[in-house]
């Protein structure tokens, strides 16, 4: 009845509605609380920190929502010294599992960007510097 | 009105719409209402026409039927399915303990999320 690409949920009350914002803003702070994650996005000059502030940004982070079902696209800045793959891994999972539960769409992908490697924190690895 | 053979009043549309704003307010998990989006909303809830819009809420008041779109940000943390269902009930009891009114249709827009002040 409603035309919308988001997902909609009518119940005897009224439907619900949840904004691709907002899966985008779910999926920032999940990844961004993975180990190696140094920030999403080279724009966001904060670290994971400023995620903690006021209006949480979604930047690096973009959505696309089809009835039931969102696909995620995550750009990162990963640690020097940390395996890429795993931290790949960890980020899909982390926010498949965080959008799921917190919105009720289907994730079908969440494809990963790695935009930059970090190499200021680089954990016990030293730098290789010629 | 022309009616006059029984106590007639109406109640206006915006404080329909500041009632459910401050019922919606209320629920914990909610940090605000989503003001921006709503006038940029094109596709969706809010574009059948005839309805008052204001800062988040848009109210629809036809013949004893009311609808209620609300656009809320909420915070990070909680299912937002659930958090929308409060909302539905906070706005709908409000409402009701205002006016006898028959239905009331309550469409709930989670909007955007934030994270609490207060550090994780």
């Amino acid at each position: 009845m409603v035309i919308s690409m988001d997902k909609e949920q009518m119940n005897t009350l009224g439907a619900i509605h949840i904004a691709g914002r907002a899966v985008s803003v779910i999926a920032a702070i999940a990844a961004a609380q993975v180990e190696g994650v140094v920030m999403l996005h080279s724009n966001l000059a904060d670290s994971v920190a400023a995620m903690l502030g006021k209006g949480a940004s979604a930047k690096g982070i973009s959505t696309s929502i089809n009835g039931d079902i969102a696909e995620i696209r995550v750009s990162l800045v990963v640690r020097y010294g940390s395996r890429i793959p795993d931290i790949a891994l960890r980020v899909q999972e982390a926010v498949k599992e965080n959008v799921e539960a917190m919105t009720g769409y289907n994730v079908r992908a969440v494809n990963i960007v790695i935009q930059s490697i970090d190499f200021n924190q680089a954990g016990g690895i030293a730098e290789t510097k010629r | 009105m022309s009616d006059t053979e029984e106590l007639k009043y109406e109640v206006s549309d915006s404080v329909l719409a500041n009632v459910a704003k401050i019922a919606a307010l209320d629920v914990p998990g909610i940090a605000g209402l989503s003001t921006t989006i709503v006038d940029s909303f094109v596709v969706g809830m809010s574009e059948r026409l005839g309805k008052k819009r204001m800062r988040g809420v848009a109210v629809k008041n036809e013949k004893g039927l009311i609808t209620i779109d609300i656009f809320l940000i909420a915070y990070y943390g909680d299912d937002l399915r659930i958090l929308a269902g409060s909302v539905q009930h906070a706005v709908k009891e409000a409402i009701q303990s205002m006016m006898d009114t028959a239905s009331i249709q309550v469409n709930v827009s989670i909007e955007d999320v934030i994270l609490k002040d207060s550090g994780q």
